[in-house]
């Protein structure tokens, strides 16, 4: 297999994969970095790869694999997109400011995780990848891509416990609402 | 409702608007904020998006295949410090600090104390011999050592060995000057100190350039001073001997070096006064390569010095020169026999 055919295979990936790799790594130009160095490495490994149809997951787990040893050994690393860039990038609509919290806020939930379950938690709630797709990525039986994705999510959530007021002005419910909720239950 | 059911149940929307679990929020602080945080994930998991990159494939794939086709490996290190530079800012500074130590410490000269030789005093009144110190350095020489220096102390009997030696082999020296004179007793070892200022790093170059020329392995052993000296192209053994076992020792020296007939001429520019008594037979090996009877022929009347001047070109060895001092038939000598690889005649 040649160069030729490897570029055709990532044409089609290419959008989804650039994105994956900004969110990864939860800045935009590292995103970038770290796509581009997952190419550069994919084409050199490309005529290893014996299954065409394999592509996407062969090319993410090689995308995983360079952002782990890019911090490997490193303190956990979070660097902050800065305003401008980040509401350039969001692709919300009407609020930029709102988009921006939220992304900011989904960059630091994210930064809990490795980054394998980072990739994890992104591939299937994101970008909706089936657990059959991400253990074809991941060489794992869907079970265990179950366990790691639940327990991912648990552990996003324990930090937003932590972090969070009670009351953010981002949709979390106050006890004025439940008790709204309830009354409503009530006389229904 | 307990906790652990009202999580189960708020995994989904579904559970969480069930009026139990609502009832439960409102008295379980815990619960409700657990619901909450469950909820504002899934939000923001839910208005993330799938972003579209709007990284160009064009310029991708152009960059990529220039990576790979040139990247020269001091680009590659470059970018790599670079990165590592914005990932572990900590660590580099942390090197930077110590190379600057380093430097500083490397390169700043200070003053230190080195020992340069040992002053080696020998028991006995009797004043060192105005020859003695030069024989001796004479004879190291011939032995190949030849960064070895002996000269008279500031004391009567004491000489100042100042060169590469360790202390048990100035230590040794001394043995043998004291056996050599006949005498008896330990010899004074004290080391010579210096002071010079210079930096580590002319210290530690000062200390491979001493360790490429392997040093003068120097003991004193029955009777014998030998010096073993790896490093030069020959090695020589001081021993104390009578006229008859010279005679003998020089003929044993003279056969391993190939003289087949010498003959001893007088030679009056060495001072005959000196006491000190000892002899010095320095060999050279390498001159051992002629086979065949020998005749030396020694004059046993006092002299204070000889020429050994072996007769043709007796494999290289032109000359030896023997000098004796404080001829004595019964008492031991300080004979030197010294190999110049100068031309017959000179």
């Amino acid at each position: 297999m040649d160069n030729e055919s490897f570029w055709k295979l990532l044409e089609p990936v290419h959008p989804t994969a650039a994105a994956f790799c900004r969110k990864l790594a939860g800045n935009r130009d590292e995103g970038d970095d770290i796509y581009q160095d997952a190419v550069l490495a994919a084409m050199r490994k490309f005529r290893d790869l014996r299954d065409v149809s394999a592509f996407r997951p062969w090319l993410f787990r090689i995308i995983v694999n360079t952002c782990k040893n890019r911090y490997r050994g490193a303190w956990r690393h979070r660097r902050e997109t800065d305003a401008d860039e980040a509401i350039l990038e969001s692709s919300a609509g009407s609020d930029p400011r709102a988009a921006y919290e939220n992304r900011r806020l989904l960059g630091r939930v994210l930064a809990v995780l490795s980054a394998e379950d980072r990739a994890l938690v992104i591939l299937h709630e994101i970008q909706g990848w089936s657990l059959t797709e991400l253990a074809a990525m991941t060489r794992q039986p869907e079970g265990t891509v179950k366990t790691r994705l639940f327990r991912a999510r648990r552990k996003m959530r324990d930090w937003l416990i932590r972090h969070l007021p009670e009351s953010n002005g981002c949709g979390i419910q106050t006890e004025a609402t439940y008790a709204l909720q309830g009354s409503q239950t009530t006389d229904d | 409702m307990r906790c652990r059911e009202v999580r189960r149940r708020m995994i989904d929307d579904a559970g969480r608007r069930d009026p139990e679990v609502i009832e439960h929020f409102l008295a379980c602080r815990d619960c409700r904020r657990a619901a909450d945080a469950a909820e504002q994930l899934q939000q923001l998991l839910t208005t993330a998006g799938d972003d579209v990159s709007d990284v160009s494939f064009a310029n991708l794939r152009a960059r990529v295949e220039r990576a790979a086709a040139g990247t020269s490996t001091l680009e590659t290190i470059m970018i790599r410090m670079q990165r590592q530079y914005h990932h572990r800012p900590r660590l580099i500074a942390g090197l930077g600090l110590a190379t600057a130590v380093f430097l500083f410490l490397t390169l700043t000269p200070f003053s230190y104390t080195r020992t340069i030789g040992y002053t080696v005093t020998v028991p006995g009144g009797e004043t060192v011999g105005r020859t003695a110190p030069a024989l001796f350095t004479a004879a190291m020489a011939a032995a190949g050592v030849t960064d070895l220096s002996v000269a008279a102390g500031d004391g009567a009997n004491s000489y100042r060995f100042v060169g590469r030696l360790s202390e048990s082999e100035a230590h040794d020296l001394g043995v043998a000057l004291i056996r050599l004179t006949g005498g008896t007793g330990e010899p004074v070892v004290v080391p010579i100190k210096d002071t010079v200022s210079g930096t580590l790093y002319a210290q530690a170059a000062e200390k491979v350039k001493a360790d490429k020329i392997p040093p003068a392995r120097i003991h004193f052993e029955d009777g014998k001073l030998i010096i073993d000296n790896p490093g030069a192209d020959s090695a020589g053994v001081l021993a104390a001997l009578s006229d008859t076992t010279a005679a003998r020792a020089l003929e044993k020296v003279l056969a391993r070096m190939g003289v087949k007939e010498v003959e001893v001429l007088k030679d009056s520019n060495i001072d005959a006064d000196d006491s000190t008594a000892a002899l010095f037979l320095a060999i050279k090996r390498d001159l051992a390569v002629a086979k065949g009877p020998t005749k030396i022929s020694l004059d046993d009347r006092p002299h204070t010095d000889w020429l050994l001047r072996p007769v043709g070109d007796s494999a290289g060895v032109v000359s030896v020169r023997l000098y004796m001092e404080g001829k004595d038939s019964l008492e031991p000598h300080m004979i030197l026999i010294r190999m110049d690889r100068s031309k017959k005649g000179d």
